[in-house]
C-alpha cells in the first residue's frame, strides 16, 4: 500500500470508497463515500429502508458490496477480516443470540472467541445493565437483549463499535439511557462508535458527525456543531409576489407559504442577505435551524430533485 | 481456530444436542422394538424363540443384521436426512448462526466444525445400531430360548459380529454420503423445511436409480442361499469391504462437503 495512503487511513477507523450494492435490479446502496474518523460518534441518519442497514452490513463483512472499497482501521476490509473482526464490535438490529442459552452461558461462549475478553468489564456491565445471569435469553425483555448485546460487544474492548439501529423496540426510558449514557461513555473512553438511527433525535444527542441516508445514497456528512452554525432558516414575507431566490447559493430547500416564503440555507452569511436583497427580500428573519429541519429539508430536496429528473 | 473457540464450540454443540443424540440413537432401533412388540404380543413368535437352539441361533443372528441393515438402507436414511438437517439447517433457518459470523472466527473452520460434528453424531449412530441390535438379539434370544445359552451361541455371535462389523462400515459410508448431501441442502436452502424435502426427494432419487441395486445388496443376495442352499442367510456380503464403491461413495461425500463449504463461504447475512 502506498505509504501516504495508508498515513490517511490511519486516520480513520472507517473509510468506504463508492459503495454501491444492488439486489437483483433493486439498488439498495449507490455510491456511498463515508469517512468515520478514529475516537469519534459517528451518526448514520435515515428512514427505514434508506440503506443505512446494508451499508453497516458492507463494513462489516456480513454483504458484499456489488462495487466500491472498504477499509477498517487502516485495513482493506478483504485483506483479514478475522484481524478486523478481533478490533471491531458489531450489534446488528436483530440482536442474534442463542435463545436456549443463560445470560452468563451467552457471556462464557463468547469469551472463548475473544482473545481480549476482560471479565472484569463483563461483571462490571453484567451488575451495572442488571441483568439476571440465571435468566435464558428467551426470557429477556427487548432492552435486556439489547443490553445483552452491548455486553457481549464491549467486554472484550473493541477499538470500534457499530451499532445497527441500537434503539429499535426499546421503550423511551431504556432508549434514552442507551444513548445518553452508553454511547456518551464509550465516545469517552475514546472508541470509535459508528451507529444508525432513523431518530433524530438521539444522533443529536451524541454524535460528532452524521450523515443523512436516503433511498441509497449518503447526502450529506457534517459535523453537527458546522450544521448548526452553517445552516439556517430565513423567513421572509412574500406579499403576494414570490421572489426568485432558486439561483441563491446554498440554498437548499424552499417552503411556499400562504404569505410567507421559508429557505434552508446552507453556508449562510451576510452575501446570502445581500443576494436575497438583491431578488426583492425585504425584511427576512435569521432562525436557528435543528438537525430534523435539515434532515427533513435535505430528504425533500433531493426527493424532489429526483422526481425532477 | 483456537482452543478456547474450540471448547466454546464443542460446548454448544453438546448443548444443542445432547438429546438429539439420544434420539437419533433411538430412532435407529425401531426394527429392534418392532421385534420386542412382536416377541411380546404374538405367541407364535415367543414359541418360535423359545424353539431355538443354540446350532440355529446364527440364523436368528443374521437376520437381525440383515433386518436392520434393510432398515437402515431405506427408512433409516429419510430418518437420517432428516436429523442431519440440524446440525446446520436450523442454525442459518433462525439465523442464530450469524452471532458466530460477528466473532473473529473463519466461516471454513466454522463449517467444517458442524459438518464433522454432525457426521460423527450420524454415522455413529447409524453403524452402532447394526452392532447393538445384534447384541440385544443375542442377550435377548439366549434369556428367554431355553435351548440357547450365553456361552453356546457366543460363537454364531462372534461369526455374525465380525461380518456385521463390515456391514457397519458400508452402513457408516452410505449414511456419510446421504448425510453430506442433506447438509449441502441444509447450507444451501434458507428454510430448514426445504432442505428435509431436498433430501427426501434425492434419496427418492436415489432409490429410483439404485433402489434395484440396494436391495439386492442387502436382501436379495443375504437370503438367497437360504432357498437354494438351505444355510439360511447368507452373509458373505457382509463380509466383503469392496474398495471402489466405499471410495466412490467418500469421494461423493467430499465434493459435497467442499460444495457446502463453497455456499457457506459466499453465503450473506441479510
Amino acid at each position: 500500500m502506498n505509504p501516504d495512503l495508508a498515513n490517511i487511513l490511519e486516520d480513520y477507523a472507517i473509510e468506504t470508497r463508492g459503495l454501491w450494492r444492488t439486489f437483483g435490479k433493486f439498488e439498495a446502496v449507490k455510491g456511498v463515500s463515508l469517512r468515520v474518523p478514529k475516537g469519534t460518534v459517528f451518526g448514520l441518519l435515515g428512514v427505514n429502508g434508506a440503506g443505512k442497514s446494508t451499508v453497516i452490513k458492507m463494513i462489516m463483512g456480513h454483504l458484499r458490496p456489488t462495487r466500491g472499497e472498504i477499509s477498517i482501521l487502516g485495513r482493506a476490509l478483504g485483506e483479514d477480516l478475522i484481524e478486523i473482526r478481533k478490533r471491531v464490535a458489531y450489534v446488528s438490529e436483530n440482536r442474534y443470540l442463542y435463545e436456549w442459552m443463560t445470560v452468563a452461558e451467552s457471556v462464557r461462549f463468547t469469551r472463548g472467541f475473544h482473545e481480549t475478553w476482560d471479565d472484569r468489564k463483563a461483571a462490571d456491565l453484567l451488575k451495572r445493565f442488571s441483568l439476571p445471569p440465571d435468566k435464558k435469553v428467551r426470557q429477556l425483555s427487548r432492552g435486556n437483549r439489547a443490553r445483552l448485546c452491548l455486553l457481549l460487544a464491549l467486554s472484550f474492548n473493541p477499538e470500534l463499535i457499530v451499532l445497527d439501529e441500537p434503539t429499535s423496540g426499546l421503550d423511551p426510558i431504556v432508549r434514552r439511557d442507551f444513548i445518553e449514557n452508553i454511547v456518551a461513555e464509550i465516545a469517552e473512553e475514546g472508541k470509535t462508535v459508528l451507529f444508525s438511527s432513523h431518530i433524530v433525535e438521539e444522533v443529536e444527542r451524541v454524535a460528532d458527525y452524521v450523515g443523512i441516508m436516503d433511498e441509497g445514497e449518503l447526502l450529506m456528512v457534517s459535523t453537527i456543531d458546522d450544521i448548526k452554525v452553517s445552516y439556517k432558516r430565513v423567513r421572509y414575507a412574500t406579499n403576494g409576489t414570490r421572489p426568485e431566490v432558486a439561483g441563491v447559493p446554498g440554498v437548499v430547500m424552499v417552503e411556499n407559504g400562504r404569505h410567507e416564503q421559508v429557505l434552508t440555507v446552507h453556508g449562510f452569511g451576510d452575501e446570502t442577505l445581500h443576494l436575497l436583497g438583491e431578488r426583492g427580500v425585504k425584511n427576512p428573519e435569521v432562525l436557528p435551524i435543528s438537525l430534523e429541519d435539515i434532515f427533513v429539508n435535505k430528504v425533500r430536496a433531493e426527493r424532489e430533485r429526483r422526481a425532477n429528473q | 481456530m483456537t482452543n478456547n473457540i474450540l471448547k466454546a464450540m464443542l460446548w454448544k454443540e453438546w448443548r444443542e444436542t445432547r438429546w438429539k443424540w439420544l434420539a437419533f440413537a433411538a430412532a435407529f432401533h425401531i426394527p429392534l422394538v418392532i421385534a420386542a412388540l412382536v416377541v411380546a404380543f404374538r405367541e407364535s413368535a415367543r414359541f418360535d424363540l423359545y424353539a431355538l437352539s443354540d446350532p440355529v441361533a446364527q440364523q436368528v443372528f443374521a437376520f437381525a443384521v440383515v433386518f436392520q441393515s434393510g432398515f437402515l438402507i431405506t427408512a433409516g436414511l429419510f430418518l437420517l436426512a432428516f436429523f442431519a438437517v440440524g446440525s446446520i439447517g436450523a442454525e442459518l433457518d433462525n439465523q442464530s448462526m450469524f452471532f458466530i459470523f460477528e466473532r473473529p472466527v473463519k466461516r471454513w473452520h466454522v463449517l467444517l466444525f458442524k459438518y464433522a460434528v454432525g457426521a460423527v453424531q450420524t454415522t455413529t449412530c447409524v453403524g452402532v445400531s447394526i452392532l447393538t441390535t445384534l447384541t440385544a438379539t443375542y442377550l435377548v434370544t439366549a434369556a428367554f430360548a431355553s435351548n440357547v445359552s450365553l456361552a453356546g451361541s457366543w460363537d454364531s455371535f462372534v461369526l455374525v459380529a465380525s461380518n456385521a462389523l463390515r456391514g457397519t462400515v458400508w452402513a457408516v459410508v452410505v449414511s456419510l454420503m446421504v448425510y453430506s448431501a442433506t447438509f449441502l441442502f441444509s447450507v444451501w436452502f434458507e428454510k430448514w423445511w426445504i432442505a428435509v424435502i431436498a433430501g427426501a426427494v434425492s434419496l427418492v432419487l436415489m432409490f429410483i436409480y439404485l433402489g434395484s441395486y440396494l436391495i439386492d445388496w442387502v436382501v436379495s443376495r443375504a437370503m438367497r442361499n437360504s432357498t437354494n442352499e438351505g444355510e439360511g442367510v447368507n452373509l458373505e456380503l457382509y463380509s466383503q469391504l469392496e474398495f471402489i464403491p466405499i471410495f466412490g461413495m467418500l469421494l461423493i461425500a467430499t465434493g459435497l462437503y467442499f460444495a457446502s463449504q463453497y455456499i457457506f463461504a459466499r453465503k450473506e447475512m441479510r
